[in-house]
């Protein structure tokens, strides 16, 4: 057997994103090493690296010796003793390639910059964070999962300097602690933004050095409880609908579970600012029908607020003309003193979002007409762009939001309730067959989101589910099946994409025949 | 305008002896190039070795243009191999370069000068991209080299032996008159290491000390006689000489001890993958010391194989094992019937235990060479076999830890790239319509149509090929024959491939040429079209798409601006729905936004720094407008367009949002319209630096309606 003077000999591997800087990172590290005295290569795969893809470099380095060592160009698995993740999501690409050797230390972002693949499905693209926490804790003793760019920005320094704290804190990591003249020279000669690097290098040094870089550190979404969320929702409201909101909340909780206490929260609020008190009334009202079963009553309170607010030309242009908006805005794209902003919208009513303010009688009138003029009138969609911060789109817009006080009696309205009563049937109806039907009815309402065409389309989706979906799903249960898990199973095929009803239909038929194959 | 190397890369070329070099493997082989004293130089970007290119563009004015080197912007690697004519005629030492495909394209007329010979030292730097990094198939040059009679080099991974090689290269061509190629894999390509450097020679012949004349040499014309005597001289003279030159200069490289039974040859990086698990299993270190046990041979020349040099080291081996990397494996094919040849019996195993297919990543090796070992070894087979089950053992721990496969992030078109809306109109309507085309496209940044979201490319066969790849599906099938080429392809060898063709033959297409100035897929190259050769000069003629196109009797030729939607979708349908059956081109024109945006963000930091009046476009999305459909997500993919919590709590889904990187092409909200989507996405101007009257007018505004449209408080 030949002695191994592998001591101090760090295998990294470096998991980047293409266009974030990663190579400029590792050329860094490379650097740094060189002018410490190190021997050191990295290797850069894949090439297409300004694309948002994924891009691995492998990096090997020692302490300078006689021999030059013969380096590897790939990594081996069980081999690597240091992984360093710009992003996480890559981290979890590099741990799951089985590369992390036993003592390998782990540096890792936990800024998510979201793929492609992660964004195109409505719901449930993205990818589960605590699969790759668990993964790190499982393969490592020594891992420091941050947020970089939340821990720059914080420092005062440049959102951009955040793979220089990761730098940081690598040096000074037990893989290499090395004092860090050598890689501010190599920051330096690098030459971009040099002030903030430093500091950021410095910021990751030190509190990697002196211990208080976190181990696993995760920006949570701020989790409220229902009544600051319900304070923050009131201060939103105009005066005199403060106190409507906060009592109509207090005395619908009298009746209702608590476990629904953030939804009607956010439910009355939503319906309020939409409509009117009678409205959000109305809502409560549709909520008892549903009492007998909480789960069903949950699901059902926060898809039908939803559906209740669906979004119509005057709720559109109440939004868009929102005094909070233009602030809004304004911060978003850091306006300062003696800067001007100009807001464009980008519209495209089609011709239902237009006539359907109007009452039921004008409304088919119109449509009557359209229709002889153009067979094709309810696909014509007018490309509008509305210049929002002028006094003239402004007003025109405000006006626009102002004829919500004529929508109950609109031809859309008519048109939405009949929709959700044909829901509010479905739930009914599959209702006594089981529990798990009846909650997946009240459920399915969360396919109902888009505009125009998309929101058509999600109807129909709906209504396939409710006919077929759910009767599938009761022979799925006789043959044996799990209704709830394949409903929900179906859901989420046909929650990703608008107009995918089919695909989850599809779904259940599969699984109904590999059931009934079972029995044969 | 550099490319990717700093004048402080750029100044280590001018390094003598015993100074260092720090850079990647395509600076280290434009050293070993100067330490020849080369001519000229040539190629075609592609990669892994468009950072060559990138290295003796971004040198030119600094290193190559003073030593009197020529340095071609090729067209294509036809035009490129051709240039090595040079060499055939005069004592003239050149390199070009190119990817492996690159090795087809230049076939022919590298096939000429390889049989003609040649008589100053001739190298072809070839991207061997075997494990497929980039836009490749996976495909050898072996074969190809071994049939055109051309020295192959590939090196083990080490960034000193890679510069001694190439220098030595234009030796070793000249020894036998042979062309040689090095074989540049992205393991040392893309690899940044410092190394020694050698003293630069001054080409004797060059741009400023010139040939008085050429001397013709009628006996050395491609045609029978000569062609035959030719052919003699490459296999009994020539090649032979190589093969000499390879063991006299110890090209090929002896590890562990002379005396061991046990014998390994190895090749390229295979070499440091293998060295690498038998320090894994124990039985080498990290600095190539191995084994008593174990002699290893590594070839850094596969072609000619030196058959002396191999039969001598397998005559007493007891076992000898060949690890050779993909097919075909002539080595072992070779090495078999060297052994059948010479009656040597030394008992021999290849690919009935390496993988005989696809790249040789350690994950492949541990197995085989652990139960090589052991088998030989076997007083140490069970150490040997514990430290291998340990790292196959982590690999099989962390995959259970995802049983959710890690999502891929597929690259995608730059924020802002006029390339995207081409695509996302076409997707749009093919789901307005439900009528698909077919999408017969062609290499560059636009093969990204057939990854996420679009997934619209339903051919891509090769450079330049694209619209002739669907000539008789055009003619055979009912769909609709949409084909996408870069201006970059269209000079480099489609307007002849598929237009010529297209045209003569009466092919009923679309042709959607994306006109973005530059060969962006491999880091933005100048190109015919830009205007602009490699080296920054200002490139001759004036190559114009669109009066060629009509020259060559194009009868439909029309261009228009991808980011407004209206326009294009007008000029694409007309197109789309021809009077006659002809070839109908669409000329998408708007430039590289990645290198529009090298020029736009100085400019604009200059002026913003002057105190001028400045407008700053970014677009938005309303967070409580958004449903979060994502329906835009499938029909845009820009990396700046990306996903939000809600602010409102009933929301199921996440919704759009868009980050700081948005560069205001507005295609967000052309697509929203286009798709009839949405009226969540907004397009805000800030205007820095406004003159008074505007700020006067904002207050004035401000009164009137409660827009801040002016952040004049302060």
């Amino acid at each position: 057997m030949v002695e191994h003077q592998q001591n101090r000999r760090v295998r990294a591997l470096i998991g980047t994103v293409g266009g974030q800087g990663g190579g400029v990172l590792s050329d860094w590290l490379v650097r740094g090493l060189l002018n410490s005295g190190w021997q050191a290569q990295s290797i850069g795969l894949l090439g297409l690296s300004q694309r948002a893809g994924s891009v691995i470099y492998y990096l090997e380095a020692s302490p300078v010796s006689d021999t030059p060592p013969i380096l590897s160009s790939f990594a081996v698995p069980g081999d690597v003793n240091l992984i360093l993740a710009q992003e996480f999501l890559e981290l979890g690409r590099l741990l799951q390639g089985g590369f992390a050797a036993k003592d390998c230390n782990i540096v890792a972002n936990t800024y998510r910059y979201l793929g492609t693949l992660e964004k195109m499905p409505a719901e449930g693209g993205i990818y589960p964070i605590e699969v790759i926490q668990t993964a790190a804790e499982t393969l490592s003793d020594n891992t420091w999962l941050f947020h970089a760019q939340n821990m720059v920005t914080e420092a005062g320094l440049s959102y951009l300097s955040s793979n220089a704290i990761l730098l940081g804190a690598v040096v000074a990591s037990p893989s290499f602690n090395l004092p860090v003249e050598p890689f501010h020279q190599a920051i330096k000669d690098a030459g971009s933004n040099v002030g903030d690097n430093i500091k950021a290098f410095d910021l990751g040094y030190q509190m990697m050095s002196d211990g208080t870089l976190p181990r696993a550190h995760f920006e949570k979404a701020e989790v409220k409880d229902w009544q600051q969320m319900a304070d923050e929702r009131a201060e939103k409201l105009p005066k005199k609908d403060q106190t409507t909101y906060r009592n109509l909340l207090t005395e619908a909780q009298q009746t209702l579970p608590a476990r629904i206490n953030q939804t009607l929260a956010e439910a009355l609020y939503q319906l309020i600012d939409y409509q009117n008190e009678a409205y959000a009334r109305a809502y409560l009202e549709m909520l008892n029908e549903f009492k007998a079963d909480e789960n069903l009553q949950a699901l059902y309170a926060q898809h039908l607020a939803l559906w209740l607010t669906y979004e119509d030309s005057p709720r559109v242009a109440q939004l868009k003309t929102r005094p909070s908006r233009f602030e809004g805005i304004a911060k978003e794209h850091g306006l300062k003193p003696g800067q001007k902003m100009l807001i464009e919208d980008y519209l495209a009513p089609d011709p239902q979002q237009l006539y359907g303010i109007l009452p039921p009688v004008l409304a088919e009138l119109v449509r009557n007409i359209g229709k002889r003029f153009n067979s094709d009138f309810e696909n014509i969609t007018p490309e509008m762009k509305i210049k929002t911060s002028s006094i003239w789109g402004f007003r025109t817009m405000a006006f626009i939001g102002w004829t919500r006080r004529f929508r109950l009696s609109s031809w859309r309205h008519q048109q939405e309730m009949q929709q959700i009563h044909n829901w509010q049937r479905g739930i009914r109806e599959w209702q006594p067959l089981g529990d798990e039907f009846g909650a997946l009815a009240a459920d399915a309402g969360r396919l109902i989101k888009g505009y125009g065409r998309v929101r058509e389309l999600a109807l129909a989706d709906l209504r396939l589910f409710l006919d077929q979906g759910l009767a599938l799903l009761t022979e799925i249960k006789s043959g044996g099946g799990d209704a709830a898990v394949s409903g929900q199973k179906a859901l989420t095929a046909i929650t990703g994409e608008a107009g995918k009803g089919q695909a989850g239909i599809d779904l259940l038929q599969a699984e109904l025949a590999s059931l009934e194959t079972a029995a044969a | 305008m550099s490319h990717a190397f700093s004048d402080k890369d750029v100044q280590q070329l001018e390094h003598g002896e015993g100074q260092k070099l720090y850079g990647d493997g395509a600076l280290v082989v434009l050293k070993g190039m100067l330490e020849a004293g080369i001519s000229y130089f040539g190629g075609y970007p592609g990669a892994p070795t468009s950072n060559l290119i990138d290295a003796a563009a971004d040198s030119y004015k600094a290193v190559l243009e003073p030593r009197g080197i020529y340095m071609e912007s090729s067209a294509n690697e036809m035009s490129a191999a051709a240039m090595c004519t040079t060499s055939c005629y005069t004592p003239i030492r050149g390199a070009v370069t190119w990817k492996v495909l690159g090795n087809g394209v230049a076939t022919d007329v590298l096939d000429h000068v390889s049989q003609i010979g040649v008589e100053g030292g001739t190298l072809v730097v070839v991207g061997e991209d075997y494990g497929v990094s980039s836009t490749t198939v996976a495909q050898r040059t072996l074969p190809w080299a071994m049939k055109s009679g051309i020295v192959v080099i590939d090196p083990r991974a080490d960034q000193q032996l890679l510069l001694k090689l190439t220098r030595m290269s234009f030796e070793l061509s000249e020894a036998s008159n042979t062309v040689v190629a090095l074989l540049l894999r992205p393991q040392l390509s893309h690899a940044n290491a410092e190394i020694k450097t050698g003293n630069n020679a001054q080409p004797r012949f060059n741009t400023k000390d010139k040939i008085k004349a050429s001397v013709a040499e009628p006996h050395r014309y491609p045609l029978p006689p000569n062609t035959q005597r030719q052919e003699v001289e490459r296999y009994t003279d020539r090649l032979p000489r190589a093969e000499k030159f390879v063991v006299a200069n110890d090209l090929n490289e002896r590890f562990g001890s002379k005396q061991a039974k046990i014998g390994i040859i190895t090749h390229g990086t295979v070499f440091n993958t293998v060295m690498r698990v038998f320090a894994i299993l124990g039985l080498a270190d990290e600095q190539g010391n191995m084994d008593p046990a174990f002699d290893l041979l590594q070839l850094n020349v596969i072609n000619p194989l030196c058959e002396d040099q191999i039969a001598d080291f397998m005559a007493d081996k007891d076992h000898v094992l060949l690890v050779e990397e993909g097919q075909p494996d002539l080595l072992e094919k070779q090495i078999r019937s060297l052994l059948h040849q010479r009656g040597i019996t030394t008992p021999f195993t290849g690919h009935d235990l390496i993988p005989g297919v696809g790249e040789l990543v350690p994950g492949k090796l541990i197995g085989p060479l652990s139960e090589f070992t052991a088998t030989h070894l076997p007083e140490q087979a069970e150490q040997i076999k514990k430290l291998a089950a340990e790292k196959i053992e982590r690999q099989q721990m962390a995959a259970k830890l995802f049983p959710k496969p890690v999502t891929p992030r597929p690259p995608t078109f730059c924020t802002g790239c006029p390339e995207r809306p081409v695509f996302s109109q076409m997707k749009i309507n093919e789901m307005l319509t439900g009528e698909k085309d077919w999408h017969a496209t062609d290499v560059g940044c636009y093969g990204m149509a057939g990854l996420a979201p679009f997934n619209m490319a339903d051919s891509n066969m090769g450079m330049g090929g694209g619209l002739a790849a669907a000539t008789a599906l055009s003619a055979m099938s009912e769909q609709h024959n949409v084909s996408v080429v870069g201006d970059g392809t269209l000079w480099h060898s489609a307007m002849n491939t598929c237009v010529v063709n297209g045209i003569y033959n009466k092919q009923d297409a679309t042709y959607v040429v994306l006109d973005n100035k530059w060969t962006a897929m491999t880091g933005a190259h100048e190109n015919p079209n830009s205007g602009a050769l490699l080296t920054g000069e200002k490139g001759g003629g004036d190559l114009n798409i669109e009066r060629t196109f009509k020259a060559m009797g194009v009868k439909q030729v029309v261009k228009a601006d991808p980011y407004k939607f209206k326009d294009f979708q007008k000029k694409l349908k007309k197109i789309q729905a021809p009077k006659e059956p002809q070839l109908r081109v669409i000329i998408s024109e708007g430039e590289c936004q990645l290198q529009r945006q090298r020029t736009v963000k100085p400019e604009r930091r200059k002026l913003l720094a002057a105190g001028a009046r400045v407008e700053v476009e970014r677009l938005g999305v309303d967070n409580d407008v958004c449903v979060g459909d994502h329906a835009c997500m499938r029909v845009n993919g820009c990396p700046s367009l990306t996903l939000n919590d809600s602010d409102n709590l009933l929301k199921s889904a996440k919704v759009a949002a868009i980050d700081t990187t948005c560069v205001g092409c507005g295609v967000c909200g052309e697509i929203a319209h286009a798709a009839r989507l949405c009226p969540s996405f907004h397009k805000v101007t800030v205007t820095h630096n406004v003159f008074w009257y505007e700020k006067l007018w904002g207050r004035i505004k401000s009164m009137l309606i409660p827009v801040d449209s002016t952040a004049v408080a302060g």
